[in-house]
């Protein structure tokens, strides 16, 4: 039980999914059904329930299944996050985003995007005119992990590296180096670039030629 | 660098026990979470006028401004004999206390240890929270140049309040560094300071054990815990809402108007944490209002109401710029199918684990009590009030996709804890008392 909390999602910032016990029934609701029970156990057995220790009781056996399950869980990754504490932040980061895409099934694009993340800084000089190019839903994680490593630029014409993780591929790359993007259906050149890193064909490091 | 965590908890702390020091011994406790909040949104408050206000460049003088403020302070007590150092501890009487409160040790401790080990990744935290802080720290003149990509108000909800950034902002000065693991510190701090209100809310009517049980309840909830070390606002505005209904109560009963001043200052500051803060700062102000009707004490202390200032800006600050306070699309309507939506996420989703059902069936139990309790009753309608405000919001407005898609409901829920929590104190209370 609980074993989300093992574990890096999307979601848990958001929600906790219910966990189910004997396959159909969620947890909660089944220890809340327990903790009803027991109230009413209790008033046929003829135990005080308004003596403090009583309901304190109740409230503890109802409330220790999930409170075992915290303690086990975080204990069950504790190895992991005490190695991880010491660690420099972007083997982290990496691992992080493995953690979350293997999860969560994301076929391994938030992986690649982790690795990638940190390899661009030691690819593109951090003073040099740089235009992030990375599909939308990836945009918001490239603006804020590489602001402030590298200078980034809105301008592709401005730019002098290109950096792309673009999946999607609104862009082309011809065997002369000349750069096009799909700018409101229609492609647009921006000129020849040399290729400094590729690691597949959708995720490259240009440089201004 | 754990030592300049440290100093930088410190450094709030010590400037909201200087302001805490001026009310009276009674309004002081917790002392520790109600200095890091009173500390925390006075710097917050000062870098917000200094940056959008007066558009000066936030720096290490704000620093060093901060660090003389607190030096000030205590001299002025010191000189004043007012100096006293509160109790922040006390042994655990029994066995039992001694379990719960370890227990809660350790959860603090593995929270801690996540805020090491755990970088960052979380979509919003990165977008609207953590960017604000990059900005301030590696490019603060880019945020007013209508020119740049990172101007103000081409930002991620441009809307949401600076209390959380500014504050992380503070502890990049004090670290030296921007730090996607380090900037997750502020929520663990927020999180030890929700469990310790959590707790001070209990122990005012009832048992340590108690106290110390529903603390670590709150604590180990799979969502308040993941929130302990992510940088969002939802858990910090839980805790300014929840030292706010803490002294507010206490106001209530003893009609001190050194408390209501409190209250109110800490409910204008929730108003610079997260917008949702006016669901529940709107019914604070009308619930106050009426009790010092009630009490035939308007004259006399509604003026406390204006410590409500700090919040109040940063609302003018919206109108200057002609933006409201809602994210919300337009287009009205009745959307039913939230409603299921909103039932799991309080009783069958894991994130609360049985919370809700403690509270629900214990206010089952002893409704009869409680409609006598002044205390019950206007906690129980603030609760109803701000939960009011979100059932419109979700049933009748394009924010309901967010309930559908399971990404904002549940996390509004976490800022009801310290209002529930302090629902079932009184329930629990009366059940012990009853004849």
């Amino acid at each position: 039980m609980l074993s989300q909390l093992a574990q890096r999602t999307f979601f848990n910032i958001n929600i906790f999914t219910p966990e189910y016990l004997f396959g159909t029934y969620p947890a909660t609701v089944v220890l809340a059904l327990l903790f009803v029970s027991l109230i009413v156990a209790t008033y046929f057995i003829g135990l005080d329930l308004k003596h403090k220790n009583t309901l304190l009781t109740i409230f503890m056996m109802v409330s220790a299944p999930f409170l075992w399950a915290f303690f086990f869980q975080l204990s069950s990754t504790l190895p992991a996050d005490l190695k991880a504490s010491s660690a420099p932040t972007d083997e982290n980061l990496r691992d992080s985003f493995c953690q979350m895409d293997k999860t969560q099934n994301l076929g391994g694009i938030y992986c690649a995007m982790g690795h990638f993340l940190i390899e661009v800084t030691d690819l593109v000089p951090a003073d040099a005119p740089t235009k992030l190019l990375f599909d939308p839903s990836l945009s918001n994680y490239s603006n804020h992990y590489l602001y402030g490593r590298l200078n980034l630029v809105n301008d592709i014409n401005q730019a002098k590296y290109l950096v792309i993780f673009s999946p999607r591929r609104n862009w082309s790359l011809s065997e002369s180096g000349n750069f096009s993007l799909d700018q409101d259906g229609r492609m647009q050149d921006y000129g020849r670039w040399k290729q400094v890193a590729t690691y597949h064909p959708q995720i490259l490091i240009l440089e201004r030629l | 660098m754990i030592i300049c965590l440290l100093l930088f908890a410190l450094l709030i702390i010590i400037l909201g026990y200087g302001v805490l020091l001026f009310l009276p011994v009674s309004s002081r406790q917790p002392a520790l979470a109600l200095s890091f909040a009173l500390g925390g949104g006075l710097i917050t408050f000062q870098l917000f006028v200094a940056r959008f206000y007066l558009h000066l460049n936030l720096g290490y003088w704000s620093l060093y401004l901060i660090i003389a403020e607190a030096i000030a302070l205590f001299v002025w007590h010191f000189y004043r004999r007012s100096l006293v150092w509160p109790a922040f501890w006390s042994r655990p009487n029994n066995l039992l206390d001694s379990i719960l409160t370890g227990a809660l040790f350790l959860a603090g401790g593995l929270s801690l240890l996540r805020v090491f080990a755990r970088p960052l990744i979380d979509y919003d935290a990165l977008g609207v929270w953590s960017r604000r802080v990059q900005i301030l720290y590696y490019h603060q003149s880019d945020l007013f140049n209508s020119a740049s990509s990172v101007f103000w108000s081409m930002l991620a909800k441009p809307n949401y309040p600076w209390h959380l950034s500014l504050l992380a902002w503070l502890q990049t000065q004090v670290t030296g560094q921007f730090s996607i693991s380090l900037i997750n510190f502020l929520p663990w701090c927020y999180y030890l300071g929700l469990i310790s209100t959590v707790y001070a809310l209990v122990k005012e009517k009832l048992s340590r054990s108690w106290s110390l049980f529903l603390a670590l309840l709150i604590a180990t909830m799979p969502l308040v815990f993941q929130h302990s070390y992510s940088f969002y606002a939802d858990l910090p505005l839980a805790f300014y809402l929840g030292a706010s209904l803490l002294v507010w109560r206490r106001w209530l009963v003893n009609l001190n108007k050194a408390d209501l001043c409190l209250a109110a200052a800490l409910a204008g500051f929730a108003l610079t944490v997260k917008s949702e803060a006016i669901f529940f700062v709107g019914p604070f102000v009308a619930l106050t209002l009426l009790w010092l009707w009630k009490q035939s004490l308007l004259k006399a202390q509604a003026r406390s109401l204006a410590l409500l200032g700090p919040g109040l800006l940063w609302l003018i600050w919206l109108a200057l710029q002609h933006l409201g306070v809602s994210n919300v699309a337009a287009g009205l309507g009745w959307h039913p199918e939230v409603l299921s939506k909103i039932r799991d996420a309080f009783f069958v989703a894991q994130s609360w684990q049985l919370w809700w059902y403690l509270v629900l069936v214990m206010l089952v139990l002893t409704w009869r009590n409680l409609i006598n309790d002044k205390l019950f009753i206007f906690s129980a309608t603030w609760f109803i009030l701000s939960f009011g405000c979100f059932l419109i919001l979700y049933c009748f407005t394009e924010t309901y996709l967010y309930a559908l898609d399971d990404t904002a409901f549940s996390r509004n829920l976490l800022l009801f804890l310290p209002l529930s929590a302090s629902l079932l104190s009184d329930a629990l209370s009366s059940w012990f008392n009853k004849s």
